[in-house]
């Protein structure tokens, strides 16, 4: 179990993280969304105890990690969203060099590690040096290394950063398992396809602090019944601003010289009532996206700016 | 945290012996460099210091030796006097020193005869060796030679015969000029060849192996995310510190070790009776350089970087500590220089004990300096250690 309570990390001037809480439970894939920079990854170097937070605390299985780092850390496995993998070593020596390192050793690392290897799908590459493995193959192994000791909590940086469509499907079949056997699960992401097919609850933060939190239902109806319609072009503020307030059942969420966003009940159908609008104010739209309700919708709406941004 | 420290020296051990660099390094270069600049700077090890053993040296007649063949056996005592260790033959010998005596003229037995007859000789003296060693045998030889000439020309003069008696009558003569010497204290000769390219070339190469492998793996490992994982394992600082810092001295162990053998079997490298102190010393080295390296790797951002700094720290340190040649025959400011950097700590301390002959409490101030260097370099490796 993950219990992070008023996490703060500070860099100078720069607030990675802030005031952020969560709890990630036996059993359950607790996602962390968000964008590149929204301290999605310096949270889980609190959580790792790499980084020691500005404020706040962390307890895995009930231990501080700052206080109580090797209690913390023992039933921890982390996969990181770099290949931290020897390259010059072949899977199998990857996978017990952490086993080893876990206090796994002699027969019952090799056993385990022929296990983890036969579960990510590298059973027949085992003896070939990493160095010669596809991304795809270089991930699974990498999250092979982060189980090999069968931890009760796992932290997942952006696993799938990279891999191909294939790999990405098994790569979450295997958290899926982890869960399944009753681990509890920290995802990072800004993934929103796997965020929606993962996770069990999420928590979707933006430049270091939490805006949502609350399971796929939840966050779903914070959306609304509204749809996005995401427009680009140039718009003229002071004049669309005032029409765009007499739109019935719409909420205007960004507007700049480049950019208009709304949330729109029944988009498809408006569409044409909202570009003519736009067009009435002196707008002049050249891109149209009109996206459903969904966690990205719920991103845009709360931050104004998609997630890969 | 032992057990996780060792477990952390043995991989990375294991994993720099893989690495080609390492191995060409360790074995291989270190062959090459003591065959070929040993060669060029006077071959044969150097025998250490103390009381010399004699030379061995095969006086070769053209006849099986006889009882009552004064000349031989003068010529033999006065090649003893010399420092040769002498063994006369009848046989061709096939190497090493030999002075050979010509074929006797016919109807004579020995050379005391032949000599006694009218008959001139000419001794020929052979060795297989070049060198400095080489030129100051054939002047012991000579020595020998003229001095038993010069007694057989008295012998001759006086009307004398070729006998024992003879000899050791002018031997016994007050001397009409006679030059006293006394002893101004013992003369260093710097080692050459083997003796001076062996050590040198070892304390080269444990700052070469451990700066460039042993430091390059670390900040590829940082570089990589592996010590940030290594991180969040349930393995403390300490452990990863005193594991990293143990496998680059098992490097250097083996490094130094090996070259010590080479050194032995293949060039006749010969270690001296302190031994046990030559690799008390060793250590101590390869402590320092093991904190070194773990130092420098905290200190750079790139693989580059530490390749760079590797190459020419081990270069200007080995040159200016005496690695390529002896620190005794540069200029007294280089010598000063020396005396102030850990290469040269070193070097005068294997001269010491393996050249010199010295005892361990010689290198006792050497030793005081490396292992200080090595804590202090090794807090300062901990201090600034960083997983990222």
């Amino acid at each position: 179990m993950i219990e992070v309570d008023s996490l703060v990390k500070q860099y100078d001037e720069l607030v990675a993280v802030s005031e952020l809480d969560l709890v990630a439970k036996p059993g359950e894939v607790f996602g962390l969304l968000g964008p590149n920079g929204a301290g999605k990854s310096t949270t889980i170097s609190c959580i790792s105890g790499l980084v020691a937070p500005t404020r706040g605390t962390v307890r895995v299985n009930g231990h501080d990690i700052q206080r109580e780092p090797k209690a913390a850390k023992t039933g921890l496995g982390v996969v990181p969203q770099d290949l931290a993998l020897y390259e010059d070593l072949s899977a199998a020596e990857n996978v017990r060099f952490w086993a080893g390192i876990h206090g796994l050793g002699g027969k019952a690392a090799a056993e385990r590690a022929a296990e983890v290897l036969s579960a990510v799908g590298l059973a027949d590459r085992g003896s070939e040096p990493v160095k010669n493995f596809s991304g795809g193959m270089k991930r699974r192994l990498n999250f092979a290394c982060g189980i090999v000791h069968r931890p009760t909590v796992l932290l997942l940086d952006e696993p799938t950063v990279g891999v191909d469509p294939q790999s990405r499907v098994h790569l979450l079949e295997l958290v899926a398992a982890q869960r399944d056997t009753g681990t509890a699960v920290l995802y990072t992401t800004h993934y929103m396809e796997e965020a929606s097919a993962l996770c069990d609850r999420l928590a979707i933060v933006d430049g270091g602090k939490k805006i949502a939190e609350g399971d796929l239902d939840e966050l779903r109806r914070l959306v609304g019944e509204r749809d996005l319609v995401l427009l680009g072009g140039r718009f003229e503020d002071e004049r669309l601003a005032p029409a765009l307030a007499g739109l019935a059942d719409a909420e205007l969420i960004q507007l700049s010289p480049e950019r208009l966003h709304l949330a729109v009940a029944d988009a498809p159908r408006r569409l044409a009532e909202v570009l003519s609008l736009v067009s009435a104010s002196g707008g002049d739209v050249t891109e149209t996206t009109v996206r459903r309700a969904d966690l990205e919708s719920l991103f845009i709406k709360l931050t104004g700016r998609e997630l890969r941004e | 945290m032992p057990s996780t420290a060792l477990f952390i020296a043995a991989c990375d051990l294991k994993y720099l012996l893989r690495q080609r660099e390492t191995l060409l390094w360790t074995f291989l270069m270190p062959a090459l460099f003591f065959y070929f600049i040993g060669t060029v700077t006077g071959g044969g090890a150097m025998a250490p210091a103390g009381p010399s053993k004699p030379d061995p040296l095969t006086l070769e007649l053209p006849y099986e030796p006889r009882e009552d063949d004064v000349l031989v056996a003068e010529l033999a005592r006065r090649l003893e006097t010399e420092s040769f260790a002498v063994t006369i033959t009848g046989t061709a010998a096939e190497s090493g020193r030999r002075l050979v005596l010509p074929p006797l003229p016919a109807g004579t037995a020995s050379w005391s005869a032949a000599l006694a007859a009218g008959t001139k000789l000419t001794p020929v003296y052979h060795q297989a060796r070049r060198g400095n060693s080489a030129e100051l045998d054939l002047l012991r030889v000579g020595k020998a030679c003229y001095g038993l000439l010069l007694d057989l020309v008295v012998i001759e003069l006086e009307g004398g015969t070729l006998e024992a008696a003879s000899f050791a009558d002018i031997a016994a003569r007050p001397r009409s000029l006679t030059v006293e010497s006394e002893s101004a204290g013992a003369r260093p000769i710097p080692p050459s060849g083997y003796a001076q390219t062996i050590p040198g070339t070892m304390v080269m190469f444990t700052m070469v192996i451990l700066l460039t492998g042993g430091s390059i793996l670390i900040v590829t490992e940082r570089r990589e995310g592996l010590l940030r994982r290594l991180a969040s394992a349930p393995v403390t600082r300490g452990s990863v510190l005193l594991g990293k810092w143990l496998g680059r001295m098992g490097l250097a162990v083996i490094q130094l070790g090996f070259s010590m053998v080479l050194g032995a079997l293949l060039f006749g490298m010969d270690w001296g009776p302190q031994l046990p102190m030559v690799c008390v010393l060793l250590l101590f080295w390869a402590a320092f350089n093991a904190s070194l390296a773990l130092l420098l790797a905290n200190l750079v951002r790139t693989e580059g970087q530490m390749a760079g700094i590797a190459v020419i720290s081990s270069m200007v340190l080995a040159a200016l500590g005496g690695c390529w040649w002896p620190i005794e025959i540069v200029p007294g400011w280089m010598q000063s220089l020396a005396s102030m950097i850990p290469t040269g700590w070193t070097m005068e301390a294997m001269h010491s004990l393996v050249h010199y002959g010295h005892g361990p409490a010689s290198v006792l101030p050497n030793l005081a300096l490396l292992g200080s260097g090595a804590l202090a370099l090794g807090a300062l490796a901990a201090r600034t250690f960083r997983f990222e």
